[in-house]
């Protein structure tokens, strides 16, 4: 056994609660988190061609990969797969008196020049977690602003105000749904999987429409 | 709500008891806590929920619980996010804008509620009772049935919302209960919009003599209320 130690950043920024991979091939070697300071260690079984893969889901979010080395800390950047961009989600036309912002969703399809097979391990399911998305976060009635690696990325929102505490006789509002997407020029984004691919290679701005399906 | 007569009853330390209402009578889907006894006015219920999804394969074997979920309640300003039994994430559950108990009132329109609304309950000189029956939240299940290509199918998936519910008493934490609700969606059709929701199951844990509130809990309280941290906690 081994142990890997090493430090995942964006813009030489610490990325906390990033899911730090150990893949050998096909196959999941070990998992830790990063710490406040971007910090992990983990024991791994030596594999050849072992690899470090980060996947970072908080404010700035993206993939970042390097090789495993046991002797030195590992440099997990975000940059060196691909720059984060900022990009910016508002509600165009506002929404009804008293609702927040929908809750997004977001899940890498390309990311730089990662090969397909390493994209999909974002979506591995690692541990007892098995995710639907890579990014989940609820919009404010002023939108909400991410950092996104470069790449392209589906998401979808909707605004569902169901009741947890509930008083007699409430009835829940009907679900809505982002039904539109475009990009701040207008330029509207191609449909998928009941949401839309959002092409991120700079600063981006995203208007969405909400309404009943 | 109309409590099942015959409900399991237990004694509260100092007075009265509490029963346990794993269904209403009327077949709505509504539990409840039910303190009857001496002082009522000075009780509160104060709930916490924790929701999960977690998928299953054709064979019935976990895949695993979808930790990516955010949802948002009405009347209730705080986004959750859906966790594991081992990494729960557990939000304080009232409608209240001042006070953390089940039936204060909103106090602000947030979140599609409106003002003075307040979770189900019956108060009186003798009795203090609150009442729930959560929002089936079938979006959750269609996100975990929309697989990607190189996933493996979803056969069924069960979302639950778990609860736990302290009794105060004044200045004292006094019984702990908890209730699982559950809905079982069975193939992608069933989870479709306009579809019918699937049967829930409420399933209570015993309820029992208590005299703190549990630290994950203590956490959630003093994050949305914050001059409640003074209740006895771990």
């Amino acid at each position: 056994m081994t142990e890997l130690r090493g430090r995942v950043t964006a813009a030489d920024a610490p990325i906390p609660a990033a899911e730090v991979l150990a893949v050998a091939g096909d196959a999941l070697a070990g998992h830790a988190e990063t710490d406040a300071d971007g910090r992990f260690a983990l024991t791994v079984t030596p594999a050849p061609g072992l690899r470090l893969l980060a996947r970072c889901r908080r404010h700035a979010a993206g993939l970042a990969l390097a090789p495993a080395a046991e002797e030195d800390e590992v440099a997990l950047r975000l940059e060196d797969v691909a720059p984060p961009w900022p990009v910016r989600f508002t509600v165009g036309g506002g929404l009804p008196d008293g609702f927040p912002g929908p809750v997004l969703r977001l899940v890498p399809l390309a990311l730089g020049a990662l090969t397909a097979t390493d994209v999909k391990w974002a979506m591995r399911p690692v541990g007892e977690r098995s995710d639907s998305a890579y990014l989940s976060e609820a919009m404010t009635a002023d939108g909400l602003a991410l950092l996104l690696q470069a790449g392209r990325w589906w998401f979808a929102a909707r605004l569902v105000l169901a009741s947890d505490a509930r008083a007699a006789g409430a009835v829940d509002p009907p679900p809505l749904h982002a039904v539109a997407a475009q990009l701040a020029d207008g330029t509207p984004l191609d449909a998928m999987r009941g949401g839309w691919v959002l092409p991120v290679g700079g600063p981006t701005a995203v208007s969405l429409t909400i309404g009943e399906r | 709500m109309t409590p099942n007569a015959g409900d399991p009853s237990v004694p509260v330390p100092g007075g009265g008891t509490v029963t346990t209402h794993t269904d209403d009578a009327a077949a709505a889907g509504w539990f409840g806590q039910d303190y009857q006894g001496p002082n009522a006015q000075q009780v509160g219920w104060i709930q916490f929920l924790a929701r999960e999804v977690e998928k299953f394969d054709a064979g019935g074997a976990s895949l695993g619980f979808d930790t990516s979920e955010v949802t948002l309640a009405q009347g209730q300003s705080e986004a959750r996010k859906t966790g594991t039994p081992s990494a729960p994430h557990w939000y304080v559950d009232t409608l209240g804008g001042a006070l953390p108990f089940y039936d204060s009132p909103a106090t602000a329109a947030v979140n599609g509620g409106t003002v003075g609304s307040a979770g189900a309950a019956d108060a009186s000189a003798g009795q203090a009772a609150m009442w729930d029956a959560p929002g089936a939240r079938p979006e959750l299940a269609r996100d975990a049935f929309d697989t990607w290509f190189y996933e493996t199918d979803v056969a069924t998936v069960t979302v639950r919302a778990r609860f736990v519910q302290y009794m105060v008493r004044g200045p004292d934490v006094v019984m702990k209960g908890g209730m699982t609700v559950s809905w079982t969606y069975s193939g992608e059709a069933s989870a479709a919009a306009g579809a019918a929701d699937p049967p829930r199951t409420n399933t209570p844990a015993p309820v029992a003599a208590y005299d703190h509130i549990d630290a994950a809990h203590h956490v959630a309280l003093v994050r949305r209320f914050p001059t409640f941290r003074y209740l006895p906690h771990d």
